[in-house]
């Protein structure tokens, strides 16, 4: 029984031993082919980081990325420095970021541009979007879908830029249901802190002007500019589907202009009235401690690439080696920034 | 020229052109010149760079930098850092929060009544009883609690103290009961300290006492008695111990602490600040009616054999009499007659001339320890020109009246509380009521250059002719105090004064005034 019972443990610390440490694999277009993924020799496609079975974070690096995403499994894609520099540009004609159903996606800090759809979600799954720009796709800059009466597809869309699609900033998409009161069933969306601006059709346009259920919750955007409005028939006053008590409709006053031009620096401008008009709530704040700016520089999740108005350095990250210091010791403080 | 010129302007971009990542590396990122912390908004401290790298696009730097925790309190605490580059343009500071853990103290403590008005914001407590805030455990005194708007009834009084962690703690809370004014409800006095060996026992309604303003409505009052020493016990001629004690608005009876006896003011007094504890005075019930014949009555006046009769009540309870005698307060008393019961007495032989004095004394109960209560007179010798014997001589008589039948020894016709015999004798009128023998006055006099101190001046004012012996005693001895003679002065009409520039000059005074042979 003795030998036995060593022999099991061999077994468990060989099991144990084979698991990967970390699944965060690094994708830096700069490095060239060949790379494993880690920080050292890091992928030069998003798509490769994406099938490698270990990944669960991506983190890229800057640079244009000319590649249609499928996204198969649940996992994170975070660019390290921001939509600024990040850009994932689809061929022409394909969906620049497609996310399958049933698994749970986090994608911040890109800027999602040239394809028909700059993300597709369907049918079911999570999807959480941060601080992206969804810029001159010949569709609509986010599409959901709801596809079935039995499972929806649930969008966290929060600090994001929709400028200058072709079809609208974001699109919903219903399903007819299979009884009289139950006709326009939408997918769960919450959008909040979001500029919509110069699309070709609307801010937020859904498929039908009805509405029976499925939560859409909207508030704190600022939708202007687009050419058929700012939201469709089913939104606003009056309508089946509030857009907030706090959405405006304001000129955003980027840095880099009005042009609406998706190479221009879309960051606000000290004076933007949509400086600190987001979301309250600690849960929503930018890095520098203030309220929320609505747009895709602001809110926690702006945390690698904030920078504050006079234009100084970008704190990337502020940590410190114990959480929890034992009084009279020695604790340290580590932070990353950078300059451009 | 001006073509050539503009050919160059053109060719730097074109240059830059083709060496675009050198000139990207080299111009246009900004080197880090400095990173700062701080901790709670403190001072801030440079952070030192260890590590640098380069990008396309940024540069990038890493700072770190060692804090001492040692001077942190336990608790949460902020950090932040902020970055500058080459430009001087400074980053925002950006941080997070953090603990310092380790044993906490208590560090503010609060108080409340009733209501909770938020945490941090009841009445301070500002250190606890060993004036430090810097233990696990501290006790806290809370005073100068403000009930005034307080309604009647039970409150709750409730403390709560912050640690270092920055944790209130559980409150803690007492009742307590504010009620309506107390005020005193009665009075009661006995002179058997048995009948207040039971608190909850209620004196005899005859033995109730009354507040002096007429109404027990403060939580102080003067309190009378008026007490017929007849229906005291048969031995009241002996000093007896009175006990009081008194109740509150809330029934509560007191002990006997708290209350005194004013004997100037002849009341009891109760003093709130002593409590509700024991006390007592002892009381010396005189006879309680002395002779009819008073001091400076017509027959206290010698007879013209030298003798007189003195006659006083009787006293119950009392077993004998003691008259003493003595002709001048610098003589001791020397006892006439003793062991007499009756109330009156014939004394014989007594000194030819001037004044003396008389003390009666009455003898306790056998059984007592002590003599009850003395009775004291003065006397004169019989005028020769006092043709109706009343003790005043016919001349004076008459230089205010016509009739001899005006006055005698014992009438007061100005009211001034001075009888007829006393304002002869004085000196003073007896038709002016303004006019009496008044108590000298006292006042600092010249610096004694021995001593550096003032001397003590008594003034009074004195009639003519009339001899004043000033004497003094570092005590009184009440009825046999031995006097020592100070001073004699002969009035002259005016104001007359008596200096004492003794080192301590404190003590007591007599006057006493001496009418001249044949007057």
């Amino acid at each position: 029984m003795k030998v036995k019972l060593e022999t099991a443990l061999c077994l468990l610390s060989l099991v144990l031993s084979t698991k990967t440490p970390a699944d965060t694999v690094y994708v830096d277009q700069r490095f060239g082919p060949g790379g494993n993924g880690t920080k050292a020799a890091p992928y030069d496609k998003i798509q490769t980081a994406i099938n490698d079975a270990n990944s669960v974070t991506i983190i890229v690096y800057p640079g244009t990325y000319s590649e249609s995403l499928n996204v198969t499994k649940t996992l994170t894609l975070l660019s390290y420095d921001g939509p600024h520099t990040t850009k994932i540009e689809a061929a022409a004609g394909g969906d620049t970021v497609t996310v399958q159903p049933g698994i749970d996606v986090w994608i911040q800090g890109f800027n999602i541009s040239t394809g028909r759809y700059g993300v597709l979600c369907q049918t079911s799954g999570s999807l959480h979007l941060r601080n992206n720009i969804f810029c001159g796709n010949s569709s609509h800059g986010v599409y959901v879908a709801r596809t079935t009466l039995t499972t929806l597809p649930r969008v966290w869309i929060h600090n994001c830029l929709f400028v200058a699609n072709g079809g609208s900033g974001i699109y919903l998409l219903h399903v007819d249901g299979w009884h009289y009161y139950d006709h326009y069933t939408y997918p769960s969306v919450e959008v909040y802190n979001s500029i919509l601006i110069a699309n070709t059709r609307y801010g937020i346009e859904s498929s039908t002007t009805g509405y029976d259920s499925g939560p859409v919750t909207l508030d704190h955007n600022d939708s202007i500019n687009n050419a058929l409005g700012a939201y469709s028939a089913a939104f606003g006053s009056g309508n089946p589907i509030s857009i907030g008590a706090h959405s405006i409709s304001v000129g955003p006053d980027f840095v880099g202009g009005s042009a609406n031009a998706c190479n221009q620096d879309f960051r606000l401008l000290p004076t933007s009235l949509c400086k600190d008009a987001g979301h309250a709530g600690i849960g929503f704040l930018d890095p520098d401690g203030t309220r929320n700016d609505i747009g895709a520089f602001g809110g926690p999740g702006a945390a690698t690439f904030y920078t504050n108005p006079n234009d100084g350095p970008i704190i990337r990250s502020v940590t410190i080696d114990q959480g929890m210091v034992p009084r009279g010791s020695t604790f340290t403080i580590r932070a990353k920034g950078a300059t451009r | 020229m001006k073509s050539l010129i503009s050919f160059r302007k053109l060719r730097l971009p074109m240059l830059a052109a083709l060496f675009t990542g050198i000139i990207v590396l080299t111009v246009g990122a900004q080197e880090f010149l400095t990173s700062q912390c701080r901790v709670d908004g403190g001072p801030a401290r440079s952070m030192s760079l260890i590590a640098s790298n380069r990008f396309s696009l940024y540069q990038e730097g890493e700072f770190v930098a060692n804090l001492s925790a040692a001077n942190l309190s336990v608790g949460p605490h902020y950090y932040e850092v902020r970055m500058q580059d080459s430009k001087g343009v400074w980053s925002a500071w950006e941080g997070q929060w953090f603990r310092v853990i380790g044993e906490t103290h208590l560090v503010a403590a609060e108080w409340f009544v009733d209501a909770d008005p938020g945490y941090g914001l009841g009445n301070s407590i500002a250190l606890p009883v060993d004036g430090a805030w810097d233990e696990p455990e501290e006790e806290f005194v809370v005073s100068g609690i403000e009930v005034t708007n307080l309604d009647v009834g039970r409150h709750q009084l409730v403390i709560r103290a912050r640690d270092s962690n920055g944790d209130w703690g559980i409150s803690s809370q007492t009742t307590f009961y504010v009620g309506p004014a107390v005020t005193l409800a009665a009075a009661v006095w006995t002179t058997n300290i048995m009948d207040f060996g039971d608190p909850s026992l209620t004196a005899p309604a005859t033995n109730q006492m009354r507040a002096a303003d007429g109404a027990f409505d403060q939580d102080s009052e003067d309190l009378i008695a008026s007490v017929n020493t007849l229906a005291l016990a048969t031995n009241y001629c002996l000093g007896r111990s009175l006990y009081v004690r008194c109740q509150d608005s809330l029934g509560r009876w007191s002990t006997r602490h708290g209350l005194w006896f004013d004997a100037d003011a002849q009341t009891w007094r109760f003093d709130p600040a002593a409590g509700w504890g024991t006390n007592w005075a002892s009381l010396s019930v005189a006879p309680e009616a002395v002779s009819s014949i008073s001091p400076g009555d017509w027959s206290l006046v010698v007879t013209s054999n030298n003798s007189v009769v003195l006659g006083w009540n009787d006293c119950r309870g009392a077993s004998g009499y003691e008259v003493y005698f003595r002709a001048s307060p610098t003589n001791a008393f020397s006892l006439v007659a003793a062991g007499i019961t009756n109330s009156a007495l014939a004394v014989f032989n007594l000194p030819p001339s001037g004044t003396g004095k008389w003390l009666v004394r009455s003898l306790g109960d056998p059984g007592c320890a002590m003599d009850g209560p003395m009775w004291h007179f003065g006397f004169t010798k019989p005028q020769s020109n006092d043709s109706d014997g009343d003790g005043l001589p016919d001349n004076w008589e008459r230089r205010f009246f016509p009739s001899l039948n005006a006055f005698n020894g014992m009438t007061d016709r100005d009211g001034d509380g001075f009888r007829d015999w006393q304002e002869w004798v004085a000196g003073t009128s007896p038709t002016n009521r303004w006019d009496y023998l008044k108590t000298p006055a006292l006042r600092l006099g010249p610096i004694n250059p021995f001593l550096g101190m003032p001397s003590l001046v008594l003034d009074w004012q004195s009639a003519n002719g009339r001899r004043y012996n000033l004497y003094y005693a570092t005590k009184l001895e009440h009825p046999a105090t031995t006097w020592t003679l100070f001073d004699q002065i002969t009035g002259t009409g005016g104001v007359l004064s008596s200096t004492n520039d003794w080192p301590d000059p404190t003590g007591f005074y007599l006057l006493e005034i001496e009418i001249p042979e044949g007057e």
